[in-house]
């Protein structure tokens, strides 16, 4: 199964006057993870209420389509992980209710319901003594793990990850992080990931898409992407995480101006256009193939 | 002669939780000196507890600081004002939301000019937007008339630091002044940042969990774990010659390295 957004676009406002995603098509298949990365305002997290169905399209289809590895088919096929993860939880509810509540709308019930959940609080590395607290009992990292296992507990297809370690300490994110990519290799789930944290998509991306004002201006294999990155906007971003070593000399300062693109040139007048830059790498630059030289599209 | 000088400093609750103990650090003149730790460390209420601002039912229970030479803390006693401005993590909830910047930045400066009895020359408004573009504002004028809903976070951050130089202090203190900023944004406000140090030589303390901006900011680190000071060391011998296990934890999380051990529990306290 793959979920497939085309040509996606969202208007907001009343006079349509802000654009906040602009064509946009992708596709994240099971046991891959694409993480769409992009600050804020370049539309990432309205790409990922769209695909969750939270909000529609003012344009653009959103689909499924058989690829021959699926997984167990359920009807719920999409579930997902939001950046706060104890405002996620419903207050009033303990934390077996919400792990619960996936089930209950594919109308798994009573101790299969039970069992269900138990396993996938055991698979997330918590105690089943947390099924009886309430949000405001546990921590910020536990509450993820919470979030993680109602994500997966009816089995979907695909979990949108909405900047899931946004708001936890380093050492918590690199444990959130290596217990979403355990969880894939043994269920085959696919993750669609919005982030703004390079370093949590250099450990779980299997494949980038970079959105810088509404569109994607550069998508590929994560190593490619990471190791080579071609529009302006991707090597911004990259070089602007501070490197964790006080004797390599860092800038990562550049300046950014509000246009698709950083640079002046023809992308301004024409839109960029994405065009092949290695194998499954494109990217919407003219000057992508070469920087020496400006191609003539 | 040091800077700053804190000495023994612990913080408790009223009920005697301990949240910090017996904390020794220095900062020097025009330097940068990181606090690192994850969250409950208690590095967020070491530097609230140097501006007395400490919220209610916690107080500082033992040690005392210095700012340049002049004792200002004495156990639960904040004896002087010290010279030092704090910039916070989230600075569109630090400043007044129902005031435009202009107006927030022209009380600041009236009232820092009340001390000397008379005002400085120059129109507050003009001496206002000044203090902006030294913060690398290209349109201050636009910015002066804004609510701060109107601004990015980003934008926010400079004017928030701003205010924080327009008093001439010694000691900055930041808290995790870029969490939860773009990460381009975040290289622009530590451009600031340095700028600012080498500019008015004033000295910093920096307090982040990112061990990213700890090495590239800082000259000296002090790791803190559990209310406790781990290792407090130049950042080159914090990165490559550890002493602490925790801080080798810390780096193999931030090198994206697999972590060796789980000494330190995941998750025993909330953000």
């Amino acid at each position: 199964m793959e979920l497939v957004l085309a040509d996606i676009e969202v208007v907001y406002g009343k006079r349509r006057r802000n654009h906040a995603v602009r064509g946009v098509s992708l596709r994240v298949g099971r046991g891959e993870t694409l993480a769409v990365v992009g600050e804020s305002g370049s539309g990432k997290t309205t790409i990922a209420k769209v695909a969750a169905g939270l909000q529609p399209a003012t344009s653009g289809t959103v689909s499924w389509r058989a690829t021959g590895d699926d997984g167990p088919a359920g009807p719920q096929r999409v579930h997902m992980v939001f950046q706060h993860p104890v405002q996620s939880l419903d207050p009033s509810w303990r934390i077996r209710r919400s792990v619960q509540e996936p089930l209950r709308y594919l109308g798994v019930t009573g101790d299969d319901a039970d069992r269900r959940v138990h396993r996938l609080i055991a698979e997330v590395g918590l105690d089943p003594e947390i099924l009886d607290r309430y949000p405001r009992d546990v921590s910020g990292g536990q509450a993820q793990r919470v979030a993680v296992a109602r994500a997966l507990v009816a089995d979907p297809q695909i979990v949108i990850l909405d900047e899931p370690t946004a708001s936890l300490d380093q050492t918590v994110r690199g444990r959130i992080l290596a217990l979403l990519a355990e969880l894939q290799q043994r269920t085959g789930v696919g993750y669609l990931m919005i982030t703004h944290d390079i370093s949590s998509v250099r450990r779980l991306a299997t494949r980038i898409a970079v959105m810088y004002r509404g569109l994607i201006v550069e998508s590929g294999p994560a190593p490619a992407v990471l190791a080579d990155p071609r529009h302006p906007y991707t090597r911004a971003l990259i070089s602007a995480v501070p490197v964790a070593d006080p004797r390599v000399s860092w800038d990562g300062v550049v300046a950014l101006p509000r246009t698709s693109c950083p640079v002046p040139g023809p992308c301004h007048e024409h839109g960029p256009g994405l065009h092949e830059v290695g194998p499954d790498h494109v990217a919407g630059c003219t000057k992508a193939d070469d920087p020496q030289k400006v191609a003539t599209t | 002669m040091s800077l700053l000088s804190v000495r023994g400093l612990s913080i408790q609750t009223r009920t005697g939780t301990s949240l910090v103990r017996d904390l020794s650090l220095d900062v020097g003149e025009g330097e940068v000196v990181g606090i690192v730790g994850e969250s409950g460390s208690g590095k967020t209420m070491t530097a609230l507890s140097l501006l007395g601002l400490l919220p209610d039912g916690v107080h500082v229970s033992a040690g005392e600081a210095e700012l340049a030479g002049r004792r200002f803390l004495d156990g639960p006693r904040l004896l002087a004002r010290p010279n030092a401005t704090m910039i916070f993590q989230n600075p569109t909830a630090a400043l007044n939301p129902t005031m435009r910047i202009g107006a927030q930045l022209a009380r600041l400066l009236r009232f820092l000019d009340r001390p000397d009895g008379r005002r400085r020359g120059g129109d507050v408004r003009d001496r206002a937007a000044g203090l902006l573009s030294s913060v690398g504002i290209d349109d201050p004028a636009a910015v002066l008339g804004r609510y701060p809903h109107q601004l990015s976070g980003g934008m926010n951050q400079r004017v928030m630091i701003a205010m924080a130089i327009a008093a001439r202090p010694a000691l900055l203190v930041a808290d995790e002044p870029t969490t939860g900023l773009d990460v381009t944004v975040q290289a622009q406000i530590l451009g600031l940042i340095r700028a600012t140090v080498a500019e008015h030589g004033i000295g910093v303390l920096f307090v982040s969990h990112d061990m990213g901006v700890i090495a590239q900011l800082c000259q000296r680190v002090a790791v803190m774990y559990d209310g406790e000071v781990r290792e407090f060391a130049p950042v080159d011998d914090i990165f490559h010659r550890p002493g602490d296990a925790y801080t080798r934890e810390l780096l193999a999380s931030a090198h994206d390295e697999p972590l060796a051990d789980e000494e330190v529990a995941d998750g025993t306290r909330a953000r």
